[in-house]
């Protein structure tokens, strides 16, 4: 085994609120012409103009690049190995970016004239085509922000659809599932549902019975994933959908875990009315740490009335592409979102999927479950790593929760301080699991089909390392990282409110910086 | 299979591919699929466009297809109404094609910490433009962040409705509506209209004081507002608010703060707005999103469905770190009983955000907010002195209605005719107020020059005569 | 900052070795036959040395070394507790927690100080264990940094009826279990938990825990939000709609948002948003259910249209940390009781985290009458939030 050499950079960097001097600028404004120029009095009606300018920081423009570019440089993300399970982290296609920065798309306004934007609405159009092959599903809006949002509009969706068959009083409940992601409980709750989450039987998934048991004519929806994040497929997930439509029920299928059985399964063919795909995930378009993101959301063809507007119409005849609007459909629940969604993350994803081809993807769910089942005969052979559900013995999908509950036994290290010592070697933190932790001391790596075999390697290598210092020296493991800018964050306190600081007007009020404010801020800052 | 390996995939260069197969100890990837039952797995022919494998072939392609379009940069356009066309500078272009930020996900605070404290930097910049202690990250757009404030505010008062301009952008209002929920729902917020003034586009105070009661949760007010009017009685309606015990939520353009005066130094409870105008291209409205804050009060904080980023210390003493505060409040840490819902967001553009604040800085938002005032009003006057054309609100920011009743033509004829000059002319406001009778929503900003107003001018003469 | 440390030193011995305890002199020796080792110091050692990293030496520890007895733990306690520890700190199970319980009630209520367990021993059926030593260790220190600003919840001391302290039953073994360090311990089901009382144990703040997806955040904001949610249900039930409240913290905390006194150990009787029995006997019960039906009869042959009070229903908590429903600290709830109370009027409510540390997710119910029992088997929503259920198998 080879270890990385790693030293992350550390800038000491001061925040941005501290540099500069008064006086220095970084971008001037246009000037008007002496005749345009009337006093700010004569175009502010009275009482409304600012008093009290901004404390923003006054830098010149070198130094405001390159304060970012060190923090750009402080941020590990994908420049080590970053198995970041649930999120698929994939290459993010440099040439996409460069597109999407041209001002064909860059600047372009959503409310332009339609025949000055065709080349973007055929863009999404004919991905919009490319989503209804892969799921089977009739259509697909690209409005909401990310895959929490989708589920929003699922919600939304299932809203106006038993509103219009006058059972929205009746139909008060959405079922989930324990290992479904937080978020379609969540956005079903923030829709005004009850939820009913099943739990896991003892095959891994949820019983059958427990769903015949919280299915009723109360029955709003089933908002389900599948396979879930332990990388285990509910084998019964049809004659889930056929009890939930005997209720008279909605079948969601967030298919945050399409990456794969993409080009295995379609969520239309197994009964899903409606679906969700995260075109920042499986589809190739980059994070951004957060977004910006869409959640693509389908559906069939009875549902379409409900969507969200505006959709994307092309006109046969004509071969031009259109909008149609909410006033041109009732009982469109409106928007979720102002706009039509990210257009560019659209376009990056149309281009991903463009750039592969429909053998492309399938070879790509091929190597991603290929590449984790590679990693789940090395890392069974890890010390302290057990498999979750390891009654389940078939193969999983793209990825498998391991828990290291017998090395917090052991050593008292945990899934945490481990995480902490792995970004030593310029490995990014894994993702442990979302809540709540069903599996005691959990890690979800993903290899998706980007990363090499090598960077698989490399990052069981790292964790068995890190293992092993958690048995001959916890402490080095516990109050890791050492290679990093800064420690370890004691987080212990951001709760309280006299300890939290969301800004610095607040952190230089409170008292709060750790070792006071630096610069110019720090001598003009209160003592 | 022994195609050439596919660039984006390591492991699809056959003899690798083969190496893990051997590893595994099957022989073909279709024994991996095991757990989905036969019946399960499709028999589609997939038809799907071709593959475009060279970057060479598909970057033609996409250029040449997104080549149909026309940029604001090709024609001179005058539209805004939620998404604007400002200068964006070349560092904020730079900053966010950093791949670090483009592509990362979450790590731990320490890996993350130049992020984080682009984050912080974010948050803090936007708060010394609103005079308000407390910030969250981004939400996807400003009418989200006006939905989740409403919600925000119901949670606290326990009220159940909430006042907001009859003249609101229609497509926030679809945002804000889907937000509150239809009536048959438990929770539902009702949806109340005040009217505004005639004149000036400003809340109706007498109105507004008529509809103020026990069931208000909130008041919702914008300056600018969505047709571009300067509200100038925002201290009055936040006293009548908290007089009624409830909430005022002020939706604020940021890029306007040089030289209007924040929400804090007003008595707004809650800020709202859009994030766009820091530095973040139109991206044919991809490239909203919106910021939610407030005074550091618990009972706001508490409220809070964002993620938050909090200055913190570390192991060391005196070293500085950040983290994230109130965590457990939202949808990550308590799944349904969170504060609605959060996951991905824009938080990509609030590292732009950081940057362009950071470049602007006090003055240039001044000067900034001068040069639009300057030249939106030079425009609304050379556009008003034409023969039938009238600007509706004399006090605005950038935007602008101009009404054409006058000229006895409509928007959407002068729009066509102004399009065939290269311009995209303002929106057409005839559908969603139609009390505006023919009224176009006008947008100015810094990008504009002289002779863009003039040409505009003079193209509008034509087109009205 | 002061902090009472009481370690049983003999707690957890009989695990490992096959046994349910170490509670008396009996069990203890035979656990010593079979070379069973004292487990609990080093368990309070890891506890104390994350204490010790959070807060370094701003602590004070006050130890009682090794009560070996019953008697020796509950003068620990006593002498601890009068010397004013903020947290008092105990290394153990269940029989120590009794212990502890036993010598804090003798004191006035100002005066016994919070209590949090290490878990090290073999039965934990009570709500005062943090999940691991590393975790008590967090909430203590975190606790005892917040000082004032602190806040506790009830929880409450079960422990199994001495009579079944015998060798092991196999635990059924759950689908996502991993081996813990007890998942081999006996008794893990919920047969013969007896409800003891309650005591105050710190609430721990999100923030000791993980961030983005770490471990449940101990707030018990929804736990609260399902008590309201419920209360409200029966603020708003029929007119005469009779409810019957099991014992448990809980319930207790659903009575409390009605303003009502329960008996956090009893079965208690609401109708009409009041109280109208306290405590009640199953004889006592058996006669309200009788008013009640007639109540109902009379109602019918009045007016056949008019609104009926509803019910009888029954509230239940779930009791101690093994998932025990019914017969278990509330045998007042005979089966003839509950022969009169249909299944699905039966509300239950839990917080979600205590739920699902239940591995596999099953509640126990023993009322006394097999046949019973199984009709009451099956699938049933435990209310968690004030607008989520979890689904939980009741098992007899």
């Amino acid at each position: 085994m080879s270890f990385p050499r790693f030293q992350a950079a550390a800038w000491d960097e001061p925040l941005v609120l501290e540099l500069g001097r008064p006086g220095r600028r970084a971008q001037l404004a246009p000037e008007v012409e002496d005749e345009v120029a009337l006093p700010l009095a004569d175009l502010l009606p009275a009482g409304v103009a600012r008093e009290q300018a901004p404390a923003l920081p006054e830098l010149s423009e070198f130094e405001v690049q390159r304060h970012y570019l060190h923090l750009s440089q402080m941020t590990l993300g994908m420049m080590g190995v970053n198995l970041f399970g649930t999120c698929t982290m994939k290459y993010n296609a440099r040439v996409n970016e460069l597109i999407a920065a041209r001002p064909e798309l860059a600047e372009i306004h959503p409310g332009q004239p339609l025949q000055t934007l065709q080349g973007v609405l055929r863009i999404v159009h004919a991905f919009e085509q490319i989503l209804c092959e892969l799921s089977g599903m009739d259509r697909f809006v690209f409005q909401a922000g990310g895959g929490a949002d989708a589920a929003y509009t699922h919600a939304c969706v299932t809203r106006a659809y038993h509103a219009a068959r006058g059972e929205l009083e009746q139909r008060t409940e959405v079922i989930t599932t324990i290992q479904t992601h937080p978020c379609n409980a969540a956005t079903a709750a923030a829709a005004g549902f009850d939820v009913i989450t099943l739990p896991l039987g003892p095959d891994g998934y949820p019983t059958l019975a427990s769903l015949e048991a919280a299915v009723s004519d109360r029955t709003a929806a089933l908002m389900v994933g599948n396979p879930d994040d332990m990388g285990i497929y509910n084998p019964e997930i049809k004659r889930w959908i056929e009890l939930v439509h005997e209720a008279g029920g909605l079948a969601f299928y967030d298919n945050a875990n399409f990456n794969g059985v993409m080009s295995r399964i379609r969520g239309r063919e197994l009964g899903f009315d409606a679906c969700m795909y995260m075109l920042h995930k499986t589809f190739g378009a980059p994070k951004g740490g957060g977004g910006p993101a869409v959640g693509a959301y389908g559906c069939s063809a009875e549902l379409e009335p409900f969507l969200p507007r505006p959709l994307v119409t092309r006109d046969d005849a004509t071969g031009s592409y259109g909008l149609e609007t909410a006033a041109e459909a009732p009982q469109s629940i409106g928007k979720v979102r102002e706009f039509w969604g990210n257009v560019p993350v659209v376009v990056k994803a149309y281009a991903w999927t463009r750039a592969l081809g429909a053998e492309g993807i399938r070879d790509a769910a091929d190597l991603s479950v290929l590449a984790n089942n590679y990693m789940d005969t090395r890392l069974a052979q890890v010390r302290g790593v057990a498999r979750s559900n390891p009654q389940v013995t078939q193969h999983r999908l793209e990825m498998t929760r391991w828990s290291l509950a017998q090395v917090l036994e052991e050593t008292g290290v945990d899934v945490h301080d481990i995480s902490n010592r792995m970004v030593d070697y310029g490995v990014d933190a894994p993702w442990l699991a979302h809540e709540p932790w069903l599996v005691p001391e959990p890690v979800t790596p993903e290899p998706g089909e980007l990363w090499s075999k090598e960077d698989v390697d490399t990052w069981i290598d790292v964790l068995e390392r890190v293992i092993e210092e958690a048995y001959a020296d916890p402490d080095l493991v516990k109050t890791a990282p050492h290679s990093h800018p800064i420690a370890q964050v004691d987080a212990s306190r951001v709760d309280a409110p006299s300890q939290w600081a969301t800004t610095w007007r607040a952190a230089v009020r409170k008292g709060v910086v750790p070792g006071g404010p630096r610069g110019a801020a720090g001598a003009e800052a209160p003592a | 299979m022994t195609r050439t390996a596919h660039p984006y995939m390591a492991n699809s260069a056959p003899a690798l591919r083969q190496e893990l197969l051997d590893a595994v100890g099957v022989s073909d990837p279709d024994a991996l699929f095991e757990q989905i039952p036969a019946d399960h797995r499709t028999r589609h022919a997939f038809q799907l466009p071709p593959a475009l494998r060279s970057e060479a072939q598909l970057q033609r392609h996409l250029r040449t297809t997104l080549a149909a379009n026309v940029s604001c940069e090709a024609n001179l356009s005058f539209l805004g109404g939620g998404v604007w066309q400002h200068y964006v500078p070349a560092v904020c272009d730079e900053i966010a094609q950093r791949t670090e930020f483009v592509t990362s996900e979450w790590g731990t605070p320490a890996s993350d910490l130049g992020r984080n404290q682009a984050w912080f930097e974010f948050a803090s910049q936007l708060g010394e433009l609103l005079q308000l202690d407390f910030a969250g990250l981004p939400v996807y757009s400003w009418g989200c962040a006006a939905g989740h404030a409403i919600r925000m505010a119901a949670r606290i008062s326990g009220r159940r409705e909430v006042l907001v301009p009859a003249t609101l952008d229609r497509e926030r209002l679809a945002v804000i509506r889907s937000y509150c929920a239809p009536p048959q729902m438990a929770d539902h917020i009702a949806i109340v209209e005040v009217a505004t003034e005639p004149e000036t586009d400003a809340l109706r105070l007498a109105d507004l004081e008529a509809k103020l009661s026990s069931r208000t949760a909130a008041v919702y007010v914008e300056t600018p507002t969505g047709l571009g009017a300067l509200e100038p009685n925002g201290a009055e309606i936040a006293r009548l608010a908290r007089a009624a015990g409830a909430e005022t939520i002020a939706g604020v353009d940021p890029l306007s703060l040089g030289v209007i005066a924040p929400p804090g130094a007003w008595g707004a409870d809650i800020a709202v707005g859009p994030t766009q105008p820091l530095g973040i291209h139109m991206n044919c409205g991809g490239g909203v999103g919106g910021f939610i804050a407030t005074r550091d009060e618990e009972r706001y904080a508490r409220q809070y469905p964002t993620l938050q980023v909090s200055i913190a210390p570390t192991r060391v003493p005196g070293e500085r770190g950040f983290a994230m505060t109130l965590f457990e409040q939202s949808s990550y840490g308590r799944r349904e009983e969170g504060n609605d819902w959060t996951g991905n967001s824009v938080y990509l553009w609030a590292i732009v955000n950081a940057v362009y604040m950071s470049l602007l800085g006090p003055q240039g938002f001044a000067d900034l907010g001068t040069t639009i005032l300057r030249r939106s009003h030079d425009a609304a006057r050379r556009i008003g002195a034409l023969p039938g054309v009238e600007i509706r609100f004399p006090h605005f920011f950038k935007e602008f209605v101009v009404s054409f009743d006058g000229t006895g033509r409509t928007v959407a004829e002068v729009n066509a005719a102004l399009l065939e000059r290269g311009i995209f002319g303002g929106a057409d406001l005839s559908a969603d107020h139609p009390q505006l009778g023919q009224s176009a929503l006008y947008c100015v900003t810094e990008v504009h020059a002289r002779e863009d107003v003039e040409r505009l001018v003079a193209a509008l003469a034509e087109v009205t005569a | 900052m002061r902090l009472g440390l009481v370690v049983n030193p003999i707690a957890g011995m009989g695990g490992r070795v096959g046994l349910k305890g170490t509670d008396g002199p009996e069990l203890l020796r035979r656990a010593l036959e079979r070379g069973a080792t004292p487990a609990a110091p080093a368990r309070a050692a890891r506890a104390l040395e994350r204490i010790e990293q959070r807060l370094g030496g701003a602590v004070q520890l006050l130890q009682h070394d090794g009560p070996d007895s019953p008697a020796g733990t509950r003068a620990a306690a006593r002498a601890l507790a009068q010397a004013r520890v903020d947290l008092l700190l105990f290394a153990g199970g269940d029989g120590t927690a009794r212990d502890l319980l036993a010598a804090l009630q003798e004191l006035p209520q100002e005066q016994r100080p919070p209590l949090l367990g290490i878990p090290a021993g073999v039965k934990m059926h009570s709500a005062c264990f943090a999940a691991t030593p590393e975790a008590a260790g967090e909430v203590a220190a975190a606790f005892l940094r917040d000082g004032a600003r602190a806040r506790t919840i009830e929880a409450e001391i079960a422990d199994r009826a001495e009579r079944d302290n015998d060798d092991a039953t196999t635990r059924r073994r759950g689908p996502a279990a991993i081996a813990r360090h007890d998942a081999d311990a006996p008794g893990r089901h919920a047969s013969d938990v007896v409800l003891h009382g309650t005591v105050r144990v710190p609430l721990a703040p999100a923030s000791v825990l993980g961030r983005k997806g770490g471990r449940a955040p101990a707030s018990d904001a929804a736990l609260a939000g399902a008590c309201a949610r419920i209360a409200d249900e029966l603020r708003t039930a029929p007119p005469g709609t009779l409810t019957l409240v099991g014992p448990g913290t809980t319930t207790a905390r659903v009575l409390r948002e009605l303003e009502l006194d329960a008996t956090p150990l009893g079965v208690d009787v609401v109708r009409d948003g009041a109280l109208v029995a306290r405590d009640a006997s199953e004889q006592e019960l058996l006669a309200l259910l009788d008013a009640h039906a007639a109540c109902v009869a009379a109602a019918l042959a009045h007016d056949a249209a008019a609104p009926l009070p509803a019910g009888p229903r029954l509230l239940l908590g779930v009791v101690g940390g093994q998932g025990a429903l019914l017969g278990r600290g509330n045998q007042q709830l005979s089966p003839a009781v509950l022969r009169r109370i249909p299944r699905e009027a039966i509300t239950v409510v839990a917080d979600r985290a205590k739920l699902l540390a239940l591995d596999p997710l099953l509640l126990h119910v023993d009322t006394g009458d097999p046949r019973l029992d199984q009709d009451l088997g099956g699938h049933l929503r435990v209310r968690v939030g004030p607008r989520e259920s979890l689904l939980a198998e009741i098992a007899a």
